[in-house]
């Protein structure tokens, strides 16, 4: 049974959120309403140090520490927003209860969006954060990469390019809702799931992926955007987590087919009824057991 | 140190060293193993009431590995490390005795439960008793990982520090068994379901309390519906109301204010059929 505060969160974001991204609106009305959400959160997690050090060249990036906490497991985080919108103050709040929960520190990287910046560039900048972790001595067992939403389709993007470019792998990876066909298959939960998902809607979807790739269609079947047609060889265990009725859902199942198929470690968890992103409201007893589902991965990736 | 510095993991330089990382690695395995257990045990507690046939027997080999192994292994491995800290430094970590006192807490509650499940019967499981059974299981998971949390924050801070190569020397006799959850295949020879359910590629994860019936379930999908358009509907009212406004605050004349007397009522009366009409239609 879902929880009420659950049933009342997915009431409201159907009534707003989903009507919003269904709607004609501008990417900077689009921020502007969306961001007031950010103010449900407050800018630092409590008992949180937020740093900046260590600056990434073209892109911000905190890191994330419990005060006295002693740890050497390091999340690197990347953010949701369908590439384009941006909520800093959640992500943190929700990096950091995993942290807690998974005794870890986190580096979130707020790579560029766009349409603004276009693929490569957020790509580029999340790689960059990774390569930037191993310069600084940090060991690649002990790195867990996770992204939620269309942050979850950039890390396993980012896998795809470490695996490539001959890095080393990090421990493992945490995919929350994960968007990784910007094609826009319009097949199985994307339709079956249509009417369900209180969150999300593709009404606007071609526009909202093109901005992605500044028009370039042809750009939306490479690996790195739509990570489900790339090759899951060698990539580290992954774990996916996604609502039962999210039109995301056959993402994560898709990638994780692909992923056992190439003999990768990969599981799906299937939350039933829970909303897309609902791991990062922190009022949700759901989101509490998942981000506590969520750091039993990272443990076990990262005794 | 600053958020942004980075520390290696300690490298064995020496043979203290090598027992002493051997032995955290064996701890932190471990840790790792129970991880993986508790994951699938909050799972199925969360199917205990709607689906018993499956759920039980994979959370009582859950029960079985935690009892034979966690609590009869991996807690007295744990003990004899805190006993030699208090041993060196007894000041150091107040709240050692505290995690002592928990493993034997946690293995009374693991025997209750354990004891429990495999009593209740089906229809048991599917009522009150389940609905209990599953709370509990649920504390004992939470419990359990915030258990671990202090744990590791033994380990990280100073284990190493403070203990001499004659401790990790003792601390290491008798440590051949391994935790067979870090390899299912020498999981699944003892415990086939809970192996069998790990190496799934997808698990179902459910709300506290989920019953098989959904009477509602009609229900709620019709009320998502309307909400969806009575949602679609209130946002098409915010823009024609603000655009409506918008063209009052333009007229300057009164044959432009007829005009847009005229525009007003038009747009308006559209938006009314669309209220009145569109919850109606499929």
């Amino acid at each position: 049974m879902v929880s009420w505060q659950t049933t009342t969160a997915s009431l409201l974001s159907r009534l707003t959120v989903k009507q919003l991204l269904q709607r004609d609106v501008s990417v900077e009305n689009l921020r502007g309403q969306i961001g007031a959400i950010e103010r449900l959160f407050p800018e630092h997690p409590p008992g949180f140090e937020v740093a900046h050090d260590h600056p990434l060249p073209d892109c911000d990036a905190d890191w994330l520490r419990a005060r006295g906490a002693h740890t050497d497991r390091v999340l690197l985080h990347f953010p949701g927003g369908a590439y384009v919108v941006r909520l800093p103050n959640m992500e943190r709040a929700m990096v950091a209860r995993l942290c807690t929960a998974a005794n870890a520190r986190a580096r979130i990287v707020f790579y560029r969006l766009a349409p603004e910046h276009p693929f490569p560039a957020g790509h580029e900048d999340c790689v960059g954060a990774y390569e930037q972790l191993l310069a600084l001595g940090t060991a690649p067992q002990r790195i867990v990469i996770s992204g939620i939403s269309a942050g979850g389709g950039m890390a396993l993007g980012v896998l795809l390019a470490i695996r490539d470019r001959g890095l080393p792998p990090p421990a493992g990876a945490i995919l929350m809702s994960p968007l990784t066909d910007l094609t826009d298959p319009h097949d199985g939960s994307r339709v079956s799931n249509a009417a369900r998902d209180p969150v999300l809607s593709h009404k606007r979807g071609l526009e909202m992926r093109a901005m992605y790739v500044a028009g370039k269609t042809e750009s939306m079947a490479h690996p790195y955007v739509s990570p489900v047609f790339g090759d899951f060889s060698g990539l580290p265990p992954l774990f996916f987590q996604a609502g039962s009725t999210e039109i995301l859902l056959d993402d994560s199942r898709r990638c994780v087919e692909r992923a056992r198929a190439a003999g990768v470690s990969a599981e799906l968890e299937s939350w039933r009824e829970m909303p897309h992103g609902w791991q990062g409201l922190p009022f949700v007893p759901e989101s509490a057991r998942a981000i506590d589902h969520c750091a039993d991965f990272v443990r076990e990736r990262c005794p | 140190m600053k958020p942004g510095a980075t520390k290696r993991r300690p490298t064995p330089r020496s043979s203290t060293n090598d027992a002493a990382d051997r032995f955290m690695r064996l701890l932190r395995d471990d840790h790792a193993g129970l991880s993986r257990v508790l994951r699938e045990i909050d799972a199925q507690q969360s199917l205990l009431r709607s689906s018993p046939e499956t759920a039980r027997p994979v959370l009582g080999e859950a029960m079985r590995y935690l009892l034979v192994y966690q609590h009869s292994v991996h807690h007295p491995r744990e003990d004899r490390l805190f006993a030699r800290i208090r041993g060196r430094e007894p000041g150091l970590y107040r709240n050692m005795s505290s995690l002592v006192r928990e493993h034997r807490t946690g293995q009374r509650q693991a025997e209750a439960l354990a004891g429990e499940l495999s009593r209740a019967t089906p229809a048991q499981l599917r009522g009150r008793t389940g609905e209990r059974l599953a709370k509990q299981l649920q504390a004992y998971v939470r419990h359990t990982r915030a258990h671990m949390r202090r744990e590791e924050a033994v380990f990280y801070t100073g284990s190493e520090r403070v203990l001499r190569a004659s401790d990790w020397a003792v601390l290491m006799e008798g440590t051949e068994q391994r935790d067979p959850a870090g390899d299912l295949a020498r999981l699944s020879a003892r415990y086939p379901r809970l192996a069998a359910r790990l190496s799934r590629p997808e698990r179902q994860v459910s709300g506290p309390g989920e019953t098989r019936a959904r009477a509602c379930d009609g229900a709620l999908q019709f009320l998502e519906r309307m909400t969806e358009t009575y949602g679609m509907l209130a946002q098409e009212t915010i823009e024609v109301t603000r655009s409506n406004l918008a063209e009052l605050r333009s007229v300057r004349t009164p044959l432009a204010l007829l005009r847009t007397a005229s525009s007003i009522r038009a747009r308006s009366s559209r938006l009314a059929v669309r209220v009145l009409t569109q919850p109606f239609r499929r």
